[in-house]
């Protein structure tokens, strides 16, 4: 449910890193507390964002939820197939149902993230 | 503290994921909105909407009672028909919108909703001076369970000898299921076939019980109960309804027999027919976005009004609502978080072919 390789934001998402690249999600405990996604706005290609700052908005048939971007970076790719089938976040959140990958200005933010073991302390999994 | 159903447990079992609702503690949804919502409208489905309020006026003058604080014509019921009627303030605008169910001569039951129970009982009792009829809230007593869906019909006919068929819309019966005392009313709120069945809390876990699990009914919350009734543009106290709301805007004309003498609201009625602040109507979003109650409606610049419901149409597959706006219009815009949506306005229902037959529709009141 809450991979090892990966970094948690309060807000839960998740970010994997490979190299200055960072793909960016929702958690498991995430998609599941929002129910059925039905939309997700996804930002431009080529916006820059910082840490904590709106990234997307996912709609579910429960709410509209800002999702905060875990890191700061620039836009490089989102995932199109969401514009489709946002529901892939439901039943995949950390592979198929990725939202964006951002080119990363700063590393030294991961060290504020949990690991999969604190994020599971918070959520209470 | 919210009002906490009689099987929660039997919820908590079937792995609802809850939330609080009209003062109540309810089940949102089990699998997920989505597929509950598509079960009913192809097969059928199980809600628990107990906390809707079930009031019975029982006596001489229960007629004269109910004729007097509702819209509708009392006197166009007859024992085992149901009837959607309004209770209506001095001012005319809408109190609740309940169902009258006449059960004999002198005994009637009132499904209201769940915000309005304390309400609706005290207005009641306020109005039954010169009445002096038996009224009692019977809410904790009784569970009230809807079947709903194109199969509703035949996966209940197992459970009982009395003919469901021979129950049209609108129409109740009081009977049995398994052996135990129920009154099953052809009625819902999710545009499709389906009975509504009021039971004893001694007994509810028992049908309940059955129907969710030896008979495989899917139970749904009321996530999906909310997409389903919006889909056919029913109107949701709180929402489209409201004490600032007149039965002419909010399209319940139909409702309001001017004819039948006096009742509450009558005269404010009869004054404010011409006098409309808004108009009630449907839209479809035309790109990509979920519309929700409260963001704001705009025809080109101007602020024209309010979406009152929205939500993502699982049928359709895009987002729908209804709206309050100052006049007429065939296309506006809807301000969500940050963009305009733009919109088609349509007249409800969203979805045509439904299981509820056709010229039944009409046959409510």
């Amino acid at each position: 449910m809450y991979p090892e390789n990966l970094k948690y934001s309060k807000d839960h998402e998740w970010v994997k890193l490979e190299g200055n690249i960072a793909t960016v999600g929702i958690s498991f405990y995430a998609q599941e507390e929002l129910g059925d996604i039905v939309y997700v706005d996804l930002p431009e290609i080529g916006k820059t964002v910082k840490q904590n700052d709106v990234l997307a908005v996912i709609e579910s048939v429960k709410s509209a939820s800002d999702v905060y971007s875990p890191i700061s970076g620039k836009v490089i790719e989102v995932n199109e197939k969401l514009k489709e089938k946002p529901e892939i976040i439901n039943e995949d959140p950390y592979q198929e149902g990725w939202i964006a990958k951002l080119e990363i200005s700063n590393p030294n933010e991961l060290d504020t993230l949990m690991n999969a073991e604190e994020y599971k302390k918070l959520i209470g999994a | 503290m919210a009002k906490r159903l009689f099987l929660e447990d039997e919820h908590k079992k079937l792995k609802a994921k809850f939330f609080e609702f009209a003062d109540w503690w309810m089940p949102l949804e089990y699998v997920g909105t989505v597929k509950e919502h598509l079960t009913v409208r192809n097969a059928v489905g199980i809600f628990d909407i107990s906390h809707m309020g079930r009031i019975i006026v029982n006596g001489k003058n229960s007629k004269n009672l109910l004729q007097y604080i509702t819209s509708n014509d009392i006197n166009k019921l007859y024992p085992g028909k149901a009837q959607y009627s309004l209770v209506l303030t001095p001012q005319g605008t809408i109190m609740d919108d309940i169902i009258v169910y006449m059960i004999s001569e002198e005994e009637f039951l009132l499904i209201v909703n769940a915000i309005n129970i304390e309400k609706i009982f005290n207005w009641l009792l306020e109005n039954n001076k010169k009445f002096n009829v038996y009224i009692e809230d019977i809410t904790f007593q009784t569970n009230l369970l809807a079947i709903q869906g194109p199969k509703a019909e035949e996966t209940m006919q197992k459970y009982t000898n009395y003919p469901l068929s021979n129950i049209p819309y609108y129409h109740f019966k009081k009977d049995k299921i398994v052996n135990k005392n129920v009154l099953i009313s052809r009625t819902g709120y999710t545009g499709e076939d389906g009975f509504e069945i009021v039971v004893s809390i001694d007994d509810v876990k028992e049908i309940f019980n059955i129907f969710t699990q030896e008979e495989k009914i899917t139970p749904c919350g009321l996530g999906a109960r909310d997409t389903l009734r919006l889909e056919m543009g029913y109107p949701l106290y709180g929402h489209e309804l409201d004490e600032n709301t007149t039965p002419w805007e909010a399209n319940l004309g139909w409702v309001v027999k001017l004819e039948k003498g006096e009742f509450i609201g009558k005269d404010a009625l009869i004054d404010k027919r011409n006098k409309k602040t808004k108009v009630l109507n449907g839209f479809e979003l035309m790109e990509n976005g979920i519309p929700r109650a409260g963001y704001e409606v705009y025809n080109q610049e101007e602020k024209i009004g309010y979406v009152t419901s929205g939500n993502y149409s699982p049928i359709l597959k895009r987002g729908i609502g209804l709206l309050y706006t100052n006049s007429v219009y065939e296309e506006v815009r809807i301000k969500g978080r940050d963009k305009l949506l733009k919109a088609k306005v349509v007249k409800p229902p969203f979805i045509k072919n439904t299981s509820i037959k056709k010229g039944e529709k009409k046959n409510v009141s």
